[in-house]
């Protein structure tokens, strides 16, 4: 796992301002990855008492084992009991106020998506539905593979799929 | 909003108000506290720094009353939890303070008779370094990449 491929489908929580202590070593303002909620966890997460200091703690040591990948830099197995004590509780907060902000603003949350795809990310989504393939695997392949098997498609399904055009 | 949650509210505030310093330089450390009696000599701010990884000296009110301190780490607050001192702020501050001020000792006398800033005051630098932080700045940390 590297900078390039971790964090797939996820989130960058930056202990800014802290000095964390992780297995034995001191990190300054160490990066986490992990990924966001899904819905079915969300919706478990809202039906748990959170007001409880012993509940709330060990809900938070559920989740981090469900959505932590790693922090970045860091390979070996983070003991999470020698770990700052805060550092859990603020990961999780982070990610289960970001999930519900996400629903709760969500009209403005696709528009923000919208907004940071360009052309590229609409031809792999032609190509995944012309040729069955699912989109994240489309997503992975190399940038020349992709816009040779659209131009392949373009040129195979003329009526469906029509030529790019220039800006004007 | 539990306890954990009010002593989190303020903690930039906190920052910004009070000198927190984490020490790397033992020695220079070591000779600004010759001035202070008891005070932990060279050896012994050495064996801290080796034992946690890290420690911090705060002052609450900007005087020479310092603190030393260390953070605490998630099976010790796991611990602390469990035995339901969370319930009661004063409790659980007690508790945070207790734990982890290394120098000067804390105990039941000194802790009763401080100024009645000086503990929850000292329990929110402690938390605030521990890791805890408020719901705002958590939200503010997060980035989807």
């Amino acid at each position: 796992m590297n900078i390039f491929n971790s964090g797939k489908y996820g989130v960058a929580i930056p202990l800014t301002g802290l000095e964390v202590n992780i297995n034995g070593l001191v990190y300054k303002d160490p990066i986490c990855i992990a990924r966001l909620l899904s819905i079915h966890e969300l919706e478990r997460y809202n039906n748990f008492d959170t007001q409880s200091p012993q509940s709330m703690m060990m809900i938070e040591e559920e989740i981090i084992e469900n959505v932590f990948e790693s922090f970045l830099g860091i390979t070996e197995r983070v003991d999470w009991g020698k770990i700052d004590a805060g550092v859990i509780s603020t990961i999780v907060k982070s990610i289960i106020i970001k999930s519900q902000y996400m629903i709760i603003d969500i009209i403005n949350t696709v528009e923000n998506y919208k907004s940071s795809f360009n052309v590229i990310h609409s031809i792999a989504a032609i190509v995944s539905r012309f040729s069955a393939t699912p989109y994240d695997q489309v997503e992975n392949l190399p940038i020349s593979e992709i816009i040779r098997r659209y131009s392949i498609l373009q040129a195979t399904f003329p009526e469906e799929i029509h030529p790019l055009q220039a800006p004007e | 909003m539990n306890n954990q949650d009010s002593i989190q509210d303020d903690e930039i505030e906190i920052e910004e108000e009070i000198e927190v310093s984490v020490y790397d330089n033992i020695a220079e450390l070591a000779r600004e506290l010759e001035a202070y009696e008891e005070a932990p000599d060279e050896a012994i701010l050495e064996a801290w720094k080796s034992t946690y990884g890290k420690f911090f000296v705060s002052s609450i009110l900007g005087d020479d009353t310092i603190f030393i301190w260390r953070t605490i780490n998630r099976t010790e607050y796991k611990q602390m939890i469990n035995t339901g001192v969370a319930k009661n702020q004063n409790s659980y501050e007690d508790a945070v303070v207790r734990k982890c001020c290394l120098w000067p000792k804390i105990t039941g006398e000194g802790l009763a008779s401080s100024d009645a800033g000086v503990v929850p005051t000292l329990s929110k630098q402690i938390l605030y370094k521990s890791g805890f932080v408020s719901d705002q700045m958590a939200l503010s940390l997060i980035k989807v990449i």
